[in-house]
């Protein structure tokens, strides 16, 4: 009896360890995460009470003194004696705020999630190593590291980050590492790059070339022509403005192939590759001459959109050596600022949708994938072992990655995409340092500075955007463009065939370039970089030209501006969209029976201003109505579960409701009677007014465009919805300046006026702490609501006194 | 009396190991107290119980207050909590049960060995 006792009392006590002592599922360790002296307790925050204090941190492997100010909404000002030190700090302080957020996205591009995921991502670290992900990361480290600067500054970045993770007691890490289960590991420079190769992917990662091939199978040459033009029909305004000169011979580029393939072949009946790239990651900048603005110098503007997330996607920091004092924001992983100013120079970018990922159809010799075809012989392959560890499984997968002289194979015939074997010709795996571009960037002091700093640049390509103190304004479509035949890559190519390799670069000092321009102003939100004049091939599509061309007139009309014009410009909902084809969707409605509903739908559709306003129920209707035309034109051509097609661009879709109305394509080839474009008008009206009454019930205030857009800031988890923002109700939408989408928008704002001081304003829409339970994990998402900035603490030096600012650290030599 | 040493002790020991040794010595100071110190074994069960749970619910209410419960409601509703008053109230509990079976099973385990009554 006794012994029973004895045993079972043990046998509870023991079970209660054990299975409090494991991980059960998603739920974490629950004794340690529940305990206050380990568990998620440790990670809140205090709240801020009174002054911060002080602090003085002896770290090894520093070299000389670094002091850091921050400010009240929680910027580090770093001020070093020499690069590796400002990296260090840089790095340090990173890591501080945002550890769990660096790990996670370099995990991502080295294929690495299932390692701590487990099983569920296997698939996506699949397709990270297949794309190669690893080999750009491998050959760009080594560039950078060969260079005196950019190696001095990823060294010290990476001594920073690890020597923060060194005194990080167990207790103190982030509570995403808590909730999943495992710790922080040490930093490599390598990790930098896999951060560089994961904008790349993000930005540049994406070709519809085999929705084209299959597309011209299906319609034949002359309806493809037709549809998917290389220059938009309808309306355009060209990121160089029409009729700047070039002022440059062009190398002539390859001529085109003569067709080789085997026309009959059948279509591939293929999933979609990968994810369309959705309108929203996209971007503006702009910047005004010294003649437009009230100041007597440029002022400069920038809004990257991209996935919004907590954290967010950007980290402010200054940064300052005797010869460096830059403010801006950075990206959590990668050393100096991206984005930002200095004291004579201002810079920002968007992304440049260049065709730079290219697939080639790839014969191999026999199933060991050793030899493929090329040049009319078998050539040898190389082979590249992945590894790639599971959680929860004790042998890891191995992943055999067979690369030809394009680049790795991502898909072969027979797997689950229906398509052929196709290797990957991308940007990502040419060797460069957009390092040292950042960094010349972060240093610069004139337009030759910029010039010359562009120069180092690969890809992600982006448009450059310029201003400095001495009125200059400039704008360079910038990064490295293969030389290419007219739409050489806009569907499948042969890569059999030495003529269809990429032969060549556009050499860097053609690359689209204005400075100055007659009009005062530049500015670019993703639409076609120049007017079919520009004697090389960069795509045939671009994103569609509306945000362009509201920015473009606003900024022609602008006089007298000063920063809150521009931040004013940031803002604007009106829809060029609505402008362009809602008179003419309504007109059809004419004289057709309405119910009251719809009635009531016009109503509201006619008397509005054309503004996507938060509070406004028209946008709401004109939206789902505009996304719901698109489908109803093109699916019954366009579109089968099997086979992956795209549909034409918004542009040429505008095109035919305006100038064609009368196009065969109207009709839905599913039917036997003959529909027109009134049908598909009506039919995709009501529908629309369906699908918002069934998510909102009757037209009510519940179908106002913030309710209806619905605007959510995720954890970057995208499953820890607690971590969550609040629900975000501002204006925008996808085709607007103000591109706020639900899960898309400006991550940051920023908006710079030159002068003999730089006064500078920004924010983003989240705060400085990728801690949940830290108070500047939101902070600034109240005011970019609204469409306000903050006042942006640029510091001359260290002893600069200035009222916002609430502690300082001292770094010093242990 | 007795108890009331039992529980200081408890009290005392583990809040001072958990700074620097993993959580399960809820359930190994109980165990190792009521090897040494015994008491009849609801007692030894209530006293391991209320030592654990005064520790971590005062380490947890202070750490809650002054971070206004920034963490813990969200991870409250993580675990489909209201808010995390609730929660530090459930993991007040686990920890004092798990604490409580450790003092338990010392009470036993020394009844193998040793004759006592209660």
């Amino acid at each position: 009896m006794k012994l029973l006792k004895a045993v079972v009392s043990v046998s509870i006590a023991l079970g209660l360890l054990y299975a409090l002592n494991r991980p059960w599922g998603p739920v974490p360790i629950l004794g340690s995460f529940l305990s206050p002296f380990t568990g998620f307790w440790q990670n809140g925050e205090p709240v801020l009470s009174g002054k911060p204090t002080d602090l003085e941190l002896r770290l090894d492997s520093l070299r000389e003194e670094v002091t850091i100010h921050y400010d009240d909404v929680g910027v580090p000002h770093i001020f070093a004696n020499n690069i590796y030190d400002a990296s260090y700090a840089q790095g340090y302080v990173t890591a501080k705020d945002r550890l769990w957020q660096m790990d996670l996205q370099t995990r991502s591009a080295a294929g690495r999630l299932s390692e701590v995921l487990g099983p569920q991502t296997l698939e996506m670290d699949r397709r990270s190593r297949r794309m190669g992900l690893g080999y750009g990361a491998e050959i760009n480290l080594k560039m950078s590291m060969s260079d005196s600067i950019t190696r001095e500054a990823l060294l010290g970045y990476t001594a920073g980050i690890n020597n923060y993770i060194r005194q990080l007691a167990p207790k103190d890490i982030p509570i995403e590492y808590k909730l999943l289960g495992y710790e922080p590991e040490a930093w490599t420079p390598l990790k930098c790059m896999f951060m560089l190769e994961q904008m790349t992917l993000t930005l540049a990662g994406r070709a519809d070339d085999l929705a084209m091939s299959n597309l011209l199978e299906r319609l034949g040459s002359a309806n493809v022509n037709t549809l998917f033009p290389d220059y938009p029909m309808l309306q355009e305004s060209p990121i160089i403005p029409a009729g700047t000169p070039w002022n440059f011979i062009p190398v002539p580029a390859p001529a085109a192939p003569l067709a080789t393939k085997d026309t009959t072949r059948v279509a591939y009946k293929s999933l979609p590759l990968s994810e369309p790239m959705v309108e929203g990651i996209g971007s503006n900048n702009w910047a005004v001459g010294a003649e437009k603005s009230a100041t007597g110098y440029p002022i400069l503007a920038n809004d990257p959109h991209l996935n919004l997330t907590l954290p967010s996607i950007w980290y402010q920091v200054q940064l300052t050596t005797p010869t460096m004092n830059v403010y801006g924001v950075s990206l959590p992983g990668i050393p100096g600022v991206v984005i930002g100013f200095n004291k004579d120079v201002a810079w920002g970018v968007t992304n440049v949708d260049a065709d730079v990922l290219d697939l080639y159809e790839i014969k191999f010799k026999d199933t060991t994938h050793s030899e493929y075809w090329y040049n009319n012989a078998w050539q040898a392959t190389r082979k590249r072992q992945e590894v790639i560890r599971v959680k929860g499984r004790t042998e890891p997968v191995q992943e055999t990655v067979v690369y030809t002289h394009h680049g790795p194979v991502m898909y072969y015939e027979g797997e689950k995409h229906n398509g052929p074997t196709l290797a990957v010709k991308w940007i990502g795996h040419e060797a460069g340092n957009n390092f040292r571009t950042f960094y010349e960037l972060n240093v610069a002091k004139n337009y030759d500075d910029y010039r010359a700093a562009l120069t180092h640049y690969v890809g992600p390509a982006q448009n450059f955007i310029f201003a400095d103190n001495s009125k200059n304004i400039a704008m360079t479509v910038n990064g490295k463009f293969p030389l290419k035949w007219q739409e050489q890559g806009k569907f499948l190519l042969d890569g059999s065939n030495p003529a269809h390799d990429w032969q060549g670069w556009i050499p860097a000092a053609h690359n689209p370039h204005v400075k100055n321009p007659p009009r005062g102003y530049l500015s670019s939100a993703n639409q076609s970089s120049t007017d079919p004049s520009y004697p090389y091939y960069i795509n045939w599509r671009f994103a569609p030209a509306e945000r362009a061309i509201r920015i473009n007139e606003r900024l022609e009309r602008m006089t007298m501006a000063n920063a809150d014009s521009l931040r004013l410009l940031q803002n604007d909902n009106f829809s060029v969209l609505a402008r362009t084809v809602l008179p003419t969707l309504l007109n059809y409605l004419k004289a057709l029976p309405l119910n009251a509903t719809q009635k009531s739908a016009v109503e509201t559709l006619a008397e509005w201003n054309y503004l996507n306003n938060p509070k406004e129920i028209a946008p709401s209707i004109f939206e789902e109505w505009v996304s719901t035309i698109t489908p109803a034109i093109w699916k019954d051509e366009l579109y089968s579960d099997s086979t992956s097609y795209r549909y034409p661009t918004r542009d040429q879709t505008l095109y035919l409701i305006l100038k064609q109305p009368d196009a065969p394509w109207f009709d839905d080839i599913r039917t036997p009677t003959k529909e027109t474009i009134k049908d598909v008008v009506f039919s995709s009206f009501k529908a629309a007014l369906d699908t918002l009454t069934i998510h909102h019930g009757p037209m009510s205030t519940e179908w106002q465009w913030a309710e209806v857009k619905d605007t959510e800031i995720r954890h970057l988890s995208q499953a820890i919805k607690p971590f969550n923002s609040p629900p975000v109700r501002n204006g925008g939408g996808a085709s607007i300046v103000n591109a706020t989408t639900k899960t898309h928008g400006p991550s940051w704002r920023m908006v710079v006026e030159l002068g003999p001081e730089p006064k500078a304003y920004g924010l983003y829409p989240g705060g400085q702490s990728g801690n949940p339970g830290s108070p500047f994990y939101t902070n600034m998402l109240e005011k970019w609501e609204k469409g306000e900035l903050n006042e942006l603490i640029y510091l001359k030096s260290s002893d600069e006194k200035h009222p916002r600012l609430t502690s300082t650290w001292t770094l010093k030599k242990k | 009396m007795k108890s009331a040493l039992n529980y200081l002790i408890i009290v005392i020991t583990t809040a001072v190991l958990q700074l620097f040794l993993p959580w399960w010595v809820i359930i190994v100071v109980p165990f190792l107290v009521y090897i040494v110190r015994p008491e009849a074994p609801l007692v030894a069960y209530a006293v391991s119980l209320a030592g654990v749970s005064s520790v971590w619910s005062a380490y947890a209410l202070f750490l809650n207050i002054s971070t206004q419960a920034g963490m813990s409601d969200k991870i409250a509703q993580l675990f489909l909590l209201p808010n995390g008053s609730v929660l530090l109230g459930v993991m007040t509990l686990i920890g004092g049960l798990a604490a409580g079976f450790g003092g338990l099973a010392g009470h036993y385990v020394r009844q193998l060995f040793v004759k006592e009554t209660y």
